[in-house]
C-alpha cells in the first residue's frame, strides 16, 4: 500500500471517529435526523396506520415504493389535482413538450414502464382502428407477433396482455429471418452502454427493422440518469421508448414515459385510459400524475449530473468514513453499471473474517430501528429471468462474499449519518463473535 | 374535424394564460368571452411547465367546467382537501409497498364493513384483479401463465343487461364473456370452465326478476364467485352488493369518493382479495402494468376516511341548487323546457346505506332544434369549443334534422362559481345561437348510389371496408360493413359534399363512425371520426357492376 493511500485511509478514519464522535454526543440531534417538516419518523400517516417507513439506502424497486418525487412535483400535481383537463387533450399537449425536450416526435404518460410495453404493444398491433383496438388481446387476426431481442423479460406478461405472442431472436441473421407480415414489434431491454463486443449496435438493428417496416420498442426503464437518454434513442431513430418515472426520474410512482413517432403514439393513446374499451383502460393514470412526471422531466433539464452525484457522494463519502474503523472492510464509490445508473458505496469484506454474510447484514438493517434498505439479496418480489444475462464486469474485489451496496438517492437530510452508525455497529457486533 | 359525443379540438388550444381564478378576478365570463375572440396563439406550440396556477395553459391545455359530472376523460373528480394533504405527506417517507397495502386494506375493511379490500388503479383494474383472482388464485404457476388460458378457467357469466365497454378489463385476461338473460339460462351456462359471474351494480339493481340475489345464489351453489361493477356509484356502509351475495365489488377512486383520479377500490371476499393482490403490482404478474403508487393509496384511503363524515345531504342541497340556477336561467329563453330531476333511486333519510345510482341532480334542457336555430349536438360542441370551456354530459339533435334537442346537465362535480357561468352560456348560446357556417358545397348534388370500396387511413394502420349506399334526394341511406362489423348508415348529400354516420356494435359496446367529404364522380374522400379514437383519412372507389 503506498504512502498516499496509507495516508487517505488515516484521514478517512480520523473523519470516521469525529463522526462517531458527533453523534454520540448529540443524541437529541441524531433525533432531530429523523424529524422533517414537523412530521417525524415516527408520528406520520403511515405510523398512524401501522406501518413502519424506513431509511432507503437502496435503488429504487417498486415494492420499496420507489422513489419519493422532487418538491416541484408535489407542487405540480397538488395544482393540478384543482381542475378538470380533458385527459386525451393533456397527453397530447404533454407530448409536445416531451417531443420539445427529446428530439422525439411525441410522447405521453403510462402507468409506469410495464404500463408502457403494455400500450406499445398494443398500438403497434391494432393501431388506431376501433375495431382492432376493442378486440384485443383477441389478436388471432391482425400482426401481432412481438419479437423479443436477446431473450424473454420478466415483464413481458405486459406484452401478452395486449395479444402479443412471443417469438425470441438472439442475433441480425435470426432477426432477419423472423420479420414476417405477422411482426407488429421488436422488444428490447435496456442496451448495455457501449454495446457488448459480440452485439451488434442499437442502430443496426434499428435499421434493419426500419427495412422491413417493423417498430422497434426499447424498454430504458432505469435508463435515467443520465438525462441524456431521453434524446438518446430518439437520434438513434428508435420508434418506441420508454422510463419508468417513479425511479431514477423522482416522479410519481405509478407513472412512465412512452416517447417516440407520433402516429403510434397517438395510437397508444387510442389504446390506453380513458379510452373506453381499450384494453389498457384499467392502466390508468391521473392528471395529477401526468403533470407530475412532466414536471419531473422539467426538473431534470435544470439538474447537472456532475453537481447531483458529487451530492450523493458526500453522504456515501460520510459512511464510507464511519466504516473505515471497521477492521477487514473494503469500500468503493463507484457510479453503478448498467441501469439505475446512480452513485453507490460497495462494502465488502471477507464472510469467515467478519462473521456475518452481506444477507445477513442486509436482514437486520432491515429489522432494525428504523429500517434500513440497502441492496443485497433480498427482494421477495422480484422474477429472475430464467437465462442468467452476463454480469457486468465487477473489477477486481477481492472479497469473498457478495457485496452489499449502499445508494445515498434516497436519503433524507442526516439519514447517511444513521446508515452508517449502524452498519458499523452490526459489523463490529459481528467480528467480536 | 368535429365529431360525435367526444369533441376534438377544432381550434387553436393556446389561449393566453387565463386561468379559471383569474377568470372570476376578471369579472367571469364577460372578460372570458371578450378575450376569448382575441386569443390567436399557435396551436403547437408547447412550453415549459409552469407550477402555478396556469399550470395547464402553459403547456398548453385548456380545463374544462365540468358539467357532465365523474368522467375519466374529464379528469374524474377534484380530491378532497383531506386526500391532497395525505397524498403530500405520503409522498415524504418511503415504505413497502405489500405492508401498505395491507395495513390500509384492513383500514377500509373497517370503514365498508367487508372482510377485505384493497387499492388498484382504477375501478377496470378492480375488475381486471378480480377476474385474475377468479382464474389463477394464489397459484404462482397460474400467476405467470396469465392471459394464457390453456387449462384454465377461461368463461365469465354475465347478464346481458352487465355488457358493458368496461367488461374489457375482464375480457383482457383471455376469457370469453357468456351471456345469459335469466335464471335458467344461468344455470345452464354455468360450467367447469366458469371462473366468476359478472354483475354492473345498475343493471342488476333494475332487474326485478334476476336481480343480484338470485344471481349470486345460483352462481354459490355451483361455488363461482359474483363480482358487481359499481364504478361511478356511492359506497353504501354497510355495502348493498355484499348484502346482496356479491363475492367482489368494484368502485372507482375518482369519481364519488373524490379519491385520487387513478385508483379504485376492491372489497369483499377476504381470500380472493388476498388473491387479488398477488396478481397486481408489486407482484411480478399480469396485472403488474396497473400501478399504484404511495401517494395514491394513501389519498383513496384518506376519501374512503371521509365518506362517512361527509355531510351528504348538504351536498346534495348545493347540487340541486344549482341545477335549479341553470334550469332558471336557460328557462328564460323562449320555446325551451327544463327538468331538474331531483332524485333518481334516492332515499334521502340514509345516505350512507340506500342504494343509490348516480344519486345526483340533474337539469334536461329541451327545444325544437328548428324553432331556435340550433341543435343539442352543435351547443354541446360549441360550449366545448369555446371559452371557458364548459363539458356537458351529453347533447343531441342538429338543425339539420329538426326536431326535439336535448341537453343533459350534471352539476354535481362542478366547483363554487361554476353554476353561473354555465347557465349565463347557456342562456346566451340559445337565445342567440351562432350562426351556421356557410355550405362549402359546389355544383349539382351527386348521386352515390352503389357499391364502394372504403379505405381507412387510421393514424397507425389501415383498413379495408366497404359501403352500400341508396339515395333518395339528398337522404343517403345504407351499410357500412366493416372487418368485424357492420352496421346501418345514415346521412346526406349537398352538391360535392357529404356526411354519413353509423354505430357499429362490438362485444356488447358501441362505437361510431362519422363520415365527411366531398365526391368527384368515382371516388370519395375526406375525414372520419372516429369518437373517442380520434380520427382518420378516408377513400371511396365505385365499384363497378359488371
Amino acid at each position: 500500500m503506498s504512502f498516499q493511500s496509507t495516508r487517505r485511509r488515516f484521514f478517512k478514519r480520523a473523519w470516521g471517529y469525529a463522526l462517531l464522535g458527533y453523534l454520540s454526543l448529540s443524541g437529541a440531534r441524531s433525533k432531530a435526523a429523523t424529524r422533517r417538516g414537523g412530521h417525524s419518523f415516527r408520528d406520520n400517516v403511515y405510523t398512524r396506520l401501522g406501518v413502519k417507513p424506513f431509511i432507503m439506502a437502496n435503488i429504487p424497486f417498486t415494492f420499496l415504493s420507489a422513489t419519493l418525487i422532487w418538491p416541484e412535483v408535489r407542487e405540480a400535481m397538488d395544482e393540478a389535482s384543482q381542475y378538470f383537463v380533458d385527459i386525451v387533450q393533456l397527453q397530447r399537449a404533454v407530448g409536445r413538450r416531451l417531443a420539445e425536450v427529446s428530439g422525439a416526435e411525441a410522447g405521453m404518460v403510462t402507468s409506469g414502464a410495464a404500463g408502457a410495453m403494455a400500450v406499445a404493444t398494443a398500438a403497434c398491433i391494432a393501431g388506431s382502428d376501433p375495431v382492432k383496438i376493442r378486440a384485443l388481446p383477441d389478436s388471432e387476426e391482425m400482426r401481432n407477433e412481438v419479437l423479443m431481442w436477446g431473450g424473454r423479460s420478466v415483464f413481458d406478461n405486459a406484452i401478452r396482455l395486449a395479444g402479443g405472442k412471443l417469438k425470441v431472436v438472439q442475433n441480425l441473421e435470426n432477426l432477419r429471418d423472423a420479420i414476417t407480415d405477422r411482426t407488429a414489434m421488436l422488444y428490447m431491454g435496456y442496451p448495455a452502454d457501449p454495446a457488448p463486443r459480440n452485439a451488434p449496435p442499437l442502430e443496426e438493428i434499428v435499421s434493419t427493422c426500419r427495412q422491413r417496416g417493423v417498430p422497434v420498442f426499447v424498454d430504458a426503464a432505469g435508463g435515467i440518469p443520465p438525462v441524456e437518454n431521453l434524446r438518446r434513442y430518439a437520434k438513434m431513430g428508435v420508434d418506441l421508448y420508454a422510463f419508468s418515472g417513479g425511479k431514477g426520474l423522482k416522479g410519481p410512482q405509478c407513472t412512465g414515459l412512452l416517447l417516440g413517432r407520433r402516429h403510434l403514439i397517438e395510437a397508444a393513446i387510442m389504446n390506453s385510459s380513458p379510452i373506453e374499451g381499450a384494453v389498457c383502460r384499467p392502466m390508468k393514470v391521473g392528471k395529477e400524475e401526468i403533470i407530475g412526471c412532466l414536471a419531473a422531466v422539467e426538473k431534470w433539464l435544470t439538474i447537472d449530473l456532475e453537481s447531483l452525484y458529487q451530492d450523493q457522494d458526500k453522504k456515501l463519502e460520510r459512511i464510507e468514513a464511519m466504516l473505515s474503523t471497521v477492521p477487514g472492510v473494503h469500500t468503493t464509490i463507484e457510479t453503478r453499471r448498467g441501469s439505475n445508473r446512480f452513485r453507490q458505496l460497495v462494502v465488502e469484506w471477507d464472510e469467515s473474517e467478519m462473521g456475518i454474510s452481506s444477507n445477513e447484514c442486509g436482514r437486520r438493517l432491515r429489522e432494525g430501528d428504523p429500517p434500513i434498505q440497502v441492496l443485497s439479496n433480498y427482494n421477495p418480489y422480484i422474477i429472475r429471468d430464467s437465462h442468467p444475462k452476463p454480469k457486468p464486469d465487477s473489477g477486481d474485489r477481492k472479497a469473498k462474499s457478495s457485496p452489499l451496496t449502499v445508494y445515498s438517492l434516497g436519503l433524507q437530510k442526516r439519514e447517511e449519518m444513521i446508515v452508517g452508525r449502524r452498519l458499523r455497529e452490526i459489523l463490529l457486533e459481528a467480528r467480536r463473535g | 374535424m368535429r365529431n360525435g359525443s367526444t369533441p376534438t379540438v377544432s381550434r387553436p388550444d393556446r389561449q393566453r394564460p387565463l386561468t379559471r381564478r383569474a377568470l372570476f378576478r376578471n369579472g367571469g365570463l364577460l372578460a372570458a368571452t371578450g378575450l376569448a375572440s382575441a386569443g390567436t396563439a399557435a396551436a403547437n406550440s408547447a412550453g415549459k411547465l409552469s407550477l402555478g396556477s396556469d399550470l395547464y395553459e402553459s403547456i398548453g391545455v385548456r380545463p374544462v367546467i365540468n358539467a357532465t359530472g365523474p368522467i375519466t376523460r374529464y379528469g374524474g373528480s377534484i380530491i378532497l382537501p383531506e386526500v391532497r394533504e395525505a397524498m403530500a405527506q405520503a409522498s415524504k417517507r418511503y415504505v413497502e409497498i405489500d405492508g401498505l397495502m395491507e395495513a390500509v386494506g384492513q383500514r377500509l375493511a373497517e370503514i365498508t364493513g367487508a372482510d377485505a379490500a384493497m387499492v388498484t388503479s382504477g375501478c377496470a383494474a378492480a375488475l381486471t384483479h378480480a377476474t385474475s383472482a377468479c382464474i389463477a388464485g394464489g397459484n404462482p404457476e397460474r400467476i405467470r401463465r396469465l392471459p394464457s388460458q390453456a387449462g384454465l378457467k377461461d368463461e365469465v357469466v354475465a347478464p346481458v343487461t352487465s355488457r358493458n365497454g368496461y367488461d374489457h378489463a375482464i375480457r383482457m385476461l383471455g376469457v370469453k364473456m357468456i351471456e345469459v338473460a335469466n335464471e335458467k339460462e344461468l344455470h345452464e351456462a354455468i360450467g367447469p370452465r366458469t371462473a366468476m359471474v359478472s354483475v354492473l351494480a345498475r343493471a342488476a339493481d333494475q332487474s326485478k326478476t334476476f336481480g343480484l340475489s338470485r344471481i349470486s345464489r345460483v352462481a354459490h351453489e355451483y361455488g363461482v364467485p359474483v363480482l358487481v361493477d359499481a364504478a361511478a356509484e356511492d359506497l353504501s356502509i354497510p355495502n348493498v352488493h355484499l348484502e346482496r351475495g356479491a363475492d367482489l365489488v368494484a368502485y372507482s377512486g375518482g369519481k364519488a369518493l373524490h379519491g385520487p383520479q387513478s385508483t379504485g377500490l376492491l372489497i369483499g371476499r377476504k381470500d380472493l382479495i388476498q388473491a387479488a393482490r398477488l396478481n397486481s403490482a408489486p407482484h411480478g404478474s399480469f396485472g403488474r402494468p396497473m400501478k399504484v403508487a404511495k401517494e395514491d393509496i394513501m389519498g383513496l384511503l384518506a376519501a374512503v376516511e371521509m365518506w362517512p363524515q361527509r355531510d351528504h345531504a348538504a351536498e346534495w342541497r348545493t347540487w340541486q341548487g344549482w341545477a335549479e340556477e341553470i334550469s332558471a336561467s336557460v328557462g328564460r329563453v323562449p320555446g325551451v323546457r327544463t327538468k331538474v330531476q331531483r332524485s333518481v333511486g334516492l332515499q334521502q333519510s340514509d345516505p350512507l346505506t340506500a342504494l343509490k345510482w348516480e344519486r345526483k341532480p340533474r337539469v334536461e334542457i329541451m327545444w325544437d332544434s328548428e324553432q331556435l336555430g340550433i341543435g343539442g349536438e352543435d351547443v354541446f360542441k360549441h360550449l366545448y369549443n369555446e371559452d371557458p370551456r364548459i363539458i356537458l354530459r351529453s347533447g343531441t339533435g342538429t338543425r339539420r334534422q329538426g326536431g326535439e334537442s336535448h341537453l343533459l346537465v350534471v352539476p354535481s362535480f362542478m366547483q363554487r362559481g361554476d353554476a353561473n357561468v354555465v347557465a349565463e352560456r347557456l342562456y346566451q348560446v340559445l337565445s342567440d345561437p351562432p350562426r351556421p357556417e356557410p355550405s362549402k358545397a359546389t355544383g349539382a348534388r351527386a348521386n352515390l348510389a352503389g357499391r364502394w370500396d372504403l379505405e381507412i387511413d387510421f393514424v397507425y394502420g389501415g383498413s379495408h371496408h366497404t359501403l352500400t349506399l341508396a339515395q333518395e334526394g339528398s337522404e343517403l341511406s345504407g351499410e357500412h360493413r366493416g372487418e368485424a362489423t357492420a352496421a346501418d348508415l345514415t346521412g346526406w348529400v349537398e352538391g360535392n359534399r357529404i356526411h354519413f354516420r353509423d354505430t357499429h356494435t362490438y362485444e356488447a359496446a358501441t362505437f361510431s363512425y362519422e363520415f365527411e367529404g366531398t365526391v368527384t364522380s368515382d371516388t370519395m374522400q375526406g375525414d372520419v371520426g372516429l369518437g373517442a379514437y380520434g380520427s382518420a383519412r378516408w377513400t371511396a372507389k365505385r365499384r363497378p357492376y359488371a
